[in-house]
């Protein structure tokens, strides 16, 4: 049998009188994308932390390549291996580049401290770079790059040594939509070429839907489900939609293109929607689909399709805000980060274009 | 009928800028007193004054020399309380610091009375046949005893302001702690450590009460700018100014050098 690319059993932490991890219990395939979603304090990063070797958890084990790297009882460490020795790449939300090294010598630095020879270094560093798209960089201190070039680097750096896991921590969540979108399309081709298991935290629905293969919901230090993608939209129901906060909107499926589908909502123009999952069956049946918050997207340009609506409520939070549309009997909910929010410059009671940028079809209607 | 405000003259102003220039003429004048002291005829007779060289070389010597026993002990002890809680560090902290607040006479009997020959230490040094007071390196150790503080002060801060993620971040890629420490620690507190540098070194070079007491006044031995200037000022004071001119450039040497270091690039 194939060992895990990571494997966590009976995996919890505390901090103090809080519990951050209970009982985790997962498997992910070798050389698969995995992503693991939660809200903010659910314990994703802590969750990696552990995984790396930078914490000790309180009980559990870790294994990665079928390797126990890590196993824990009752508050001690019974088999600990260094966060150096296990291979792991981390890839940290605010990316923790040297500030006084240059790209170069960021990207070199694991290959410095295990005293690869010269040539090797400049090759590898050079291949990682090129690889990213950041060679004409290397030479630039982090200060001088923008922030999307910074996660570029910092992949680049995790890379470099070849892991066996790497693991990343929200790498998307400080940048702006636009760079977003771009990056998360150069990730996913990366985690394709790399062939590496890779383990991505995000509080971000959409974008643990495109890149993980494998998905799992975490929730104040509990994994409700880790399973397949398919698995997981095949199973998924009105319940498990509605726990995850995705918006649910029930119409026709008029007709089914590529891996879109045309839906007809009661009161609305026909919409067209990616579907993430296999609905070419159902065309001409009432459906209900459900849409993640972060995929109804407000459209700004004049002549661009979409659905008009109303703006009910607006709901702020630490670095992003909800913004409530439509009629109370057909509401949804869009995300966007407070810095669109602000770009944008909404109020309560404006009308704005809408578009579904991506929907689950559920499994049943009721 | 209307009524003309007249602008009121702002008279905090003229308070401020009066107490700043009182203060710079507090500072300026005995400063330059000195300068003034120094006939300018004399100035060649008074540089190649065989005690005037004899004290430059030994204060050059003890302060550098102090500088680096500083930097051996003080950068790992200001890493270890910057970086650990453990218990008792709010006294060690305290014992740390004690030398700068400490009288001078106090801090030079107290190394006189652990290290002369009637101690337990002063017998095993005996032993070994060395008398530290009247040697020079009971000079090295009195410019050590005041002048470690502030460089561990400096450098605790230093290393107190580095993200500690970014150490976490380098335990990730490397296997050695040393390497972080050469390449990640170091270069990024090196401002501090820089600054604390200038300050210790300069504190040892003026340090006169500590190693009067310990160390003695002996010309040539132990005799440092400081202590040449204290014998001095009895039976020649163009000397005494001479010598203490030259205190003065290197005072306002190294205040430029620590801002220069600590200035944000």
């Amino acid at each position: 049998m194939t060992p895990s690319g990571v494997e966590v059993r009976g995996l919890s932490k505390s901090l103090g009188s809080r519990q951050v991890l209970c009982e985790l219990d997962f498997a992910l395939e070798m050389g698969k994308t995995g992503a693991i979603v939660g809200p903010s304090g659910a314990g994703k990063t802590t969750l990696l932390n552990i995984i790396s070797g930078l914490v000790v958890a309180d009980a559990g084990r870790v294994a990665i390549d079928g390797v126990t790297v890590a196993q824990s009882s009752e508050g001690k460490p019974r088999i600990h291996v260094p966060p150096s020795v296990r291979n792991v790449g981390y890839v940290f939300q605010d990316y923790l580049l040297f500030p006084h090294m240059t790209v170069f010598e960021n990207v070199a630095y694991g290959l410095r401290a295990r005293h690869s020879p010269s040539s090797t270094v400049m090759e590898k560093v050079s291949g990682a770079l090129e690889r990213m798209g950041v060679r004409e960089l290397r030479d630039k201190k982090p200060s001088q790059i923008s922030g999307g070039e910074m996660q570029r680097v910092a992949l680049a750096r995790a890379i470099v040594l070849e892991p066996k896991l790497l693991l990343m921590d929200e790498p998307l969540s400080a940048l702006d939509r636009s760079t977003r979108e771009t990056l998360r399309l150069e990730l996913k081709r990366t985690f394709d070429e790399l062939a590496t298991t890779v383990l991505y935290v995000t509080h971000d629905l959409d974008e643990a839907f495109f890149l993980g293969q494998s998905l799992g919901i975490l929730h104040s230090g509990r994994l409700s489900f880790f399973s397949s993608k398919g698995d997981l939209l095949g199973r998924m129901g009105r319940s498990t939609a509605e726990f995850l906060g995705f918006n649910l909107v029930e119409g026709r499926l008029l007709a089914v293109n590529g891996s879109g589908g045309t839906l007809q909502i009661p009161g609305w123009e026909p919409v067209t929607v990616p579907l993430l999952n296999e609905s070419a069956g159902r065309v001409g049946q009432d459906v209900v689909v459900a849409v993640p918050p972060e995929s109804v997207r407000i459209v700004t340009q004049g002549g661009a399709p979409g659905v008009r609506a109303r703006i009910n409520d607006v709901w702020e939070f630490k670095d992003r805000v909800q913004i409530v549309l439509g009629d109370p009997g057909k509401r949804l909910v869009c995300e966007v980060s407070s810095l669109e929010f602000r770009k944008l410059a909404l109020n309560r009671g404006d009308y704005v274009k809408l578009t579904l940028e991506n929907a689950l079809l559920l499994s049943q209607t009721a | 009928m209307t009524t003309v405000q007249r602008e009121q003259r702002d008279w905090s102003a003229v308070l401020f800028w009066g107490c700043l220039i009182v203060l710079l003429l507090f500072v300026v004048i005995p400063v330059a007193s000195i300068f003034f002291e120094i006939p300018g005829s004399s100035v060649v007779a008074l540089a190649a004054d065989p005690s005037t060289l004899s004290a430059i070389r030994i204060t050059l010597v003890t302060s550098t020399a102090s500088l680096f026993v500083i930097l051996a002990f003080g950068i790992p002890t200001a890493r270890l309380l910057s970086r650990r809680e453990f218990k008792g560090k709010g006294i060690i902290d305290t014992i740390v610091d004690l030398p700068i607040i400490l009288p001078p006479a106090v801090a030079g009997l107290a190394l006189l009375l652990a290290f002369a020959p009637r101690s337990p230490i002063g017998k095993v040094l005996l032993a070994y046949g060395l008398i530290l007071p009247g040697n020079i390196v009971a000079v090295v150790i009195a410019e050590t005893f005041v002048a470690m503080p502030y460089f561990i002060t400096s450098a605790r801060t230093a290393f107190d302001e580095i993200n500690p993620r970014l150490e976490m971040a380098s335990s990730l890629l490397s296997p050695s702690k040393f390497f972080s420490f050469r390449r990640v620690v170091l270069p990024l507190a090196s401002r501090g450590l820089v600054a604390g540098s200038i300050l210790a070194w300069g504190r040892a070079m003026g340090e006169f009460g500590t190693t009067l007491l310990f160390a003695g006044n002996l010309p040539g031995i132990t005799q440092t700018m400081p202590l040449a200037i204290y014998l001095d000022l009895a039976n020649n004071i163009y000397q005494a100014s001479f010598v203490s001119a030259i205190l003065v450039v290197i005072s306002f040497a190294v205040i430029a050098m620590t801002r220069w270091a600590t200035r944000r690039r």
